[in-house]
C-alpha cells in the first residue's frame, strides 16, 4: 500500500461516522458534579487560611471577599503517605477492612498477580487507588494532595527529589521514567515515583534538567511489589 | 468503511468553540452576553460530542474515551474562570490536555460513564471498528505515535502545531509519524489487511 492510500485510508477512518459516541442526557450535569465534588474536596483539604496569613492581609487592606475567583490563594495541606500507608490505610491490609471502614471504593479492574489475582480499587480522598494482591493491600497510589513523610509530592520537580533523597542521586543527565527505593520506616515497603517523560515511555530516558522534570505519580509498595513480580494490569 | 463519513474538517486549526474576543457581543450557547465569557456546562454541553470522538480516536474504545473525557473536563471545570480570563484558546487546551493525559501514564478512572450507551460493567465493551484492520492496527501502536496520527488525519494539524500540542520537537513529530506509519503498513500486511 502506498503512503497516499495510507493517508486517504486513516483520514477516511478517522472521520467516520461510527467514532461518534452520542453523549447520554445528562452528560453534561454528571461533569458539572464531578467538578464540584472535586472542588468541595480541593477546598476541604486547604482548610482554613493560616491566621497568619488572615492578619497579613487583614492588615494590607485586601478585601477577603467571596469572589469566583478559582485561583488557590494558599498552600494547601498535604495527607502523609508514610512508609506503612496513609491514615488508616496500610499497606498489608485486608481488602475487605478496608473497604468496611471506607478506607476504599468500588473495584476499577482486575489483573495477575502473585498470589493470582490482583484488583485495583478506587481511592477515597487524596488516594488514587489501591491495588490488593490475594485480597492484601499492596500498593497506595495517591494524588496531588497527598505528601511522603519527607513533603514530596505530585508536582515536585527530579531535582526536589534528589535533594531529599539523595539515595536515589546523583542527578544524571537524564532523568528516569521512575524511581523505587525503601521508604524510610517502611520496613521494605518501597516509594515509587513516577516522571513526567518527554516521550510517553519509561523506557525513553528524558534528557531534560532535574529542575524542569516534574513528578506525575507517587505510590507505596509492599516488598513483594518489588522487581518483576508486581500486579499487573491489561489496560 | 462501516458508515457515513462526517464531514472533514475545512481549517487546519480546527476551532471547536466559539470564544470571542473581550467586548465581542456575540450569542451564542456557552457566551454571556457583553462579557465574553463561556459557561462551563455550555461549553461542555455544546463540546461533548466531538470530544468524545476524540476520545474515542485517541482511546480506542467507547469506555476508555468516555473516561478520558471526564478525567480532562474535570480538571479544566476546577480552573475555568482563571483560564477564561487569560483568554486561553479552550479548544486548543482540552485537547491538549486529552492528548498529554493519554500518553501520560494514564489510568482509567472508572466513572458513570457519559455515552448514550454505558457499556456492561466489567465486560470490554465491542467496539464497532473491532473488525477493521487499520483500526486494529491503531490499537498496536505506542500511545504517542496514535496521537500524532489522530492529530494529524482526525484534528488536521501540521508539524509544528502537533509539536506544539504535544511538547516534543517537530523532528521527533516527524519520526513518530515515520514510525506509526511504517507500523501500521506492517500490521496491516501480517493481518493480510492490505487492499
Amino acid at each position: 500500500m502506498s503512503h497516499d492510500d495510507l493517508e486517504d485510508r486513516l483520514e477516511a477512518l478517522l472521520h467516520d461516522r461510527g467514532l461518534d459516541l452520542p453523549p447520554r442526557p445528562g452528560a453534561t450535569d454528571i461533569v458539572e458534579g464531578q467538578v464540584r465534588r472535586a472542588r468541595r474536596r480541593r477546598r476541604a483539604v486547604q482548610t482554613a487560611l493560616p491566621a497568619a496569613l488572615t492578619v497579613v492581609a487583614l492588615a494590607a487592606g485586601l478585601a477577603l471577599t467571596g469572589d469566583d475567583s478559582d485561583e488557590t490563594p494558599a498552600q494547601p495541606t498535604y495527607d502523609i503517605l508514610d512508609g506503612q500507608g496513609l491514615g488508616d490505610l496500610r499497606i498489608g491490609m485486608d481488602i475487605a477492612d478496608a473497604q468496611r471502614a471506607g478506607l476504599v471504593r468500588d473495584v476499577l479492574e482486575e489483573g495477575k498477580g502473585n498470589s493470582g489475582t490482583c484488583s485495583q480499587y478506587e481511592g477515597v480522598g487524596s488516594v488514587d487507588y489501591v491495588v490488593t494482591d490475594g485480597g492484601v493491600v499492596v500498593q497506595i497510589a495517591v494524588d496531588a494532595l497527598a505528601e511522603t513523610s519527607e513533603a514530596i509530592h505530585i508536582g515536585d520537580t527530579y531535582g526536589d527529589v534528589v535533594k531529599t533523597y539523595p539515595q536515589v542521586g546523583p542527578v544524571g543527565r537524564e532523568a528516569p521514567g521512575e524511581i523505587q527505593f525503601n521508604a524510610p520506616g517502611g520496613d521494605g515497603n518501597q516509594y515509587r515515583i513516577t516522571f513526567e517523560t518527554l516521550h510517553g515511555s519509561l523506557d525513553v530516558r528524558d534528557p531534560r534538567p532535574a529542575s524542569a522534570v516534574n513528578v506525575i505519580g507517587l505510590s507505596l509498595l509492599a516488598p513483594s511489589q518489588v522487581g518483576e513480580d508486581f500486579c499487573r494490569f491489561v489496560s | 468503511m462501516h458508515s457515513e463519513p462526517a464531514p472533514r474538517r475545512q481549517h487546519h486549526r480546527a476551532q471547536l468553540a466559539a470564544v470571542p474576543e473581550p467586548g465581542q457581543d456575540e450569542v451564542l450557547g456557552g457566551v454571556v452576553p457583553g462579557s465574553g465569557f463561556v459557561e462551563f456546562a455550555d461549553y461542555v454541553t455544546a463540546r461533548l460530542p466531538d470530544l468524545l470522538r476524540l476520545g474515542h480516536a485517541l482511546t480506542g474504545n467507547p469506555h476508555d474515551a468516555s473516561d478520558l473525557v471526564q478525567d480532562v473536563l474535570e480538571k479544566v471545570g476546577l480552573r475555568w474562570n482563571s483560564l477564561q480570563r487569560r483568554g486561553t484558546n479552550m479548544d486548543a487546551y482540552v485537547r491538549r490536555s486529552m492528548v498529554n493525559a493519554r500518553t501520560s501514564r494514564w489510568r482509567r478512572r472508572r466513572r458513570e460513564t457519559l455515552v448514550a450507551i454505558p457499556p456492561e460493567r466489567g465486560v470490554a465493551q465491542p467496539d464497532r471498528f473491532d473488525d477493521e484492520p487499520l483500526w486494529q492496527a491503531l490499537a498496536e501502536l505506542p500511545a504517542k505515535q496514535r496521537a500524532v496520527l489522530v492529530l494529524r488525519y482526525y484534528e488536521g494539524l501540521n508539524e509544528s502545531e502537533i509539536a506544539e500540542t504535544l511538547g516534543i520537537s517537530a523532528g521527533t513529530v516527524k519520526s513518530h509519524t515515520s514510525r506509526a506509519m511504517a507500523a501500521l503498513r506492517n500490521n496491516l500486511k501480517s493481518e493480510g489487511g492490505v487492499r
